[in-house]
């Protein structure tokens, strides 16, 4: 009943896409802050880049992983 | 008489999994709450319509909620649903006493405890398949909460480095927004995690009652009623858990907020997708925790959180005990009355804590108050009631103010 190597790969794949998404994100959007703070020439066309990618990123990870099964067939 | 045990299991459900949304609203809407990038009120409505969308997303969780941690091949039907019912009722009277106390614990750990304990009295030891727990329950309740407090450790560290330079007012502003979205995604991930458990239950009934194949899909009136319980759970807001958690733990920084949220969010949504029922409470406290100790300038009350790791820890034993008590208690009636027994002591435990809780309430209007009340305030509430007991003797109308003590040429003593 107790598989190790099923939870090892549940924990790495955890780990991994929380380090991705979780750390990725916030990462992103703090550059995208700092960078409309700064108040430099296109800075706020940087900015909005940046805020974007961050959308897109998490709607992309609620897609992959809602759909994932049903896109990718696993 | 099976239908109508069949119709008490699937309301006492429905009671779980509103009691689950109310108890971990705070999961997502605590630091947003508590930097004041929402208002209470829109924050836990946000929630409830996030958790209601999350609730039909995904329903892999739901597929593994009492596989492989309980065997209950060769129990019949009647029994079966006695089990169930005397699960969640150990669930929720735990769900309802955390509350009260404030701690967010787990209410997956209290469902599954709660159905580990029924099936132990039931049963016996030997209905527990002990390595699905291990697997599926003890293992990812210790590597859930360190997983999430290093992945958001890392974000608020990163965060930081990158806006050290900011001003406050501009934290204030431009993170609004992040920590905003962060936590609309963590309610969406709660809605695809806990509200499949219950959809698990209700389904386990229906397949003991005969009602549907166990290789059926779920029916879109669980899914449906699910949804709507944990929404309508979330929207009433568990006022005092959102209160320890976004106000108890660490005083929590708009930064640190979103950091915190989109580690929870990643790490439920993973989860769910790989039908891992992980409790969302202790990955967002890991969170909390995590991103409070990314900063050197903030403090981390350890006191708060060591009560809060002993409700964790006693949450499977506990809503066990109640789960097992419970079966032992519908043994003395015919299944039927045994049902309705244990729903009527369900029915008045929850009544007599809220009842509690109206002593000391925490609702919408003061559940982001400082967590400690400033010194000066706290001496003048101790004085006031020192006061009030004294005036029976000798009325004081205000604190006294003690005399310096001079020496004989007028100086202060000592120094």
């Amino acid at each position: 009943m107790f598989d190790l190597e099923v939870l090892l790969v549940a924990v790495g794949s955890v780990l991994g896409v929380g380090l991705l998404l979780g750390a990725g994100i916030p990462l992103i959007y703090a550059l995208g802050v700092r960078s409309r703070e700064s108040g430099r020439p296109g800075s706020n066309a940087v900015s909005a880049a940046l805020m974007l990618v961050c959308v897109l990123l998490a709607l992309g990870g609620i897609v992959v992983i809602v759909f994932g099964d049903a896109i990718f067939g696993g | 008489m099976e239908l109508a045990i069949l119709v008490i299991v699937v309301i006492v459900a429905l009671a779980f999994d509103f009691t689950n949304g109310f108890h971990d609203t705070a999961n997502a809407m605590a630091p947003s709450v508590a930097t004041g990038a929402l208002k209470p009120k829109p924050a836990v409505a946000l929630s409830a319509s996030l958790n209601l969308v999350g609730a039909f997303l995904s329903i892999e969780v739901a597929r593994t909620v009492g596989s492989g941690i309980v065997d209950l091949t060769g129990v019949d039907g009647e029994q079966l649903m006695l089990i169930v019912l005397c699960g969640l009722t150990g669930a929720i009277v735990w769900n309802v006493l955390t509350w009260l106390f404030g701690l967010p614990s787990s209410s997956s750990h209290a469902l599954f405890g709660g159905l580990i304990g029924a099936t132990i009295a039931a049963l016996g030891l030997s209905g527990v398949l002990w390595g699905g727990v291990s697997q599926k329950i003890l293992i990812p309740a210790l590597f859930a909460p360190v997983i999430a407090g290093f992945v958001a450790f890392i974000g608020t560290w990163l965060v930081h480095r990158v806006t050290r330079n900011i001003s406050e007012r501009a934290e204030k502003r431009s993170f609004r927004w992040g920590q905003i979205g962060a936590a609309s995604l963590m309610s969406l991930a709660h809605g695809t995690n806990d509200a499949q458990k219950t959809m698990g239950v209700i389904f386990l009934a229906l397949v003991a009652h005969g009602t549907i194949d166990p290789d059926a899909d779920m029916p879109l009136w669980v899914r449906v009623t699910c949804a709507l319980a944990i929404a309508a759970g979330t929207y009433m807001g568990g006022w005092r858990v959102i209160r320890t958690l976004g106000k108890g733990i660490v005083d929590i920084s708009p930064r640190q907020g979103m950091s915190a949220d989109f580690s929870s969010a990643s790490i439920i949504l993973t989860s769910s997708h790989l039908g891992l029922p992980l409790s969302t409470t202790h990955v967002a406290s890991g969170s909390v925790i995590g991103s409070g100790l990314a900063r050197d300038d903030v403090k981390v009350r350890w006191s708060v959180a060591r009560r809060m790791l002993i409700a964790w820890i006693i949450t499977l034993p506990a809503a066990g005990a109640v789960g097992a008590a419970c079966l032992l208690l519908t043994n003395l009636f015919d299944h039927f009355w045994g049902a309705v027994v244990v729903t009527t002591i369900l029915v008045v435990a929850c009544t007599a804590m809220w009842l509690r809780s109206r002593l000391d309430p925490v609702g919408h209007h003061n559940v982001a108050d400082d967590w400690e009340a400033p010194k000066g305030e706290h001496k003048r509430t101790i004085d006031r009631e020192l006061s009030a007991v004294a005036s029976h003797i000798a009325p004081i109308s205000r604190p006294r103010k003690r005399k310096k003590k001079r020496g004989k040429n007028g100086r202060k003593r000592g120094k």
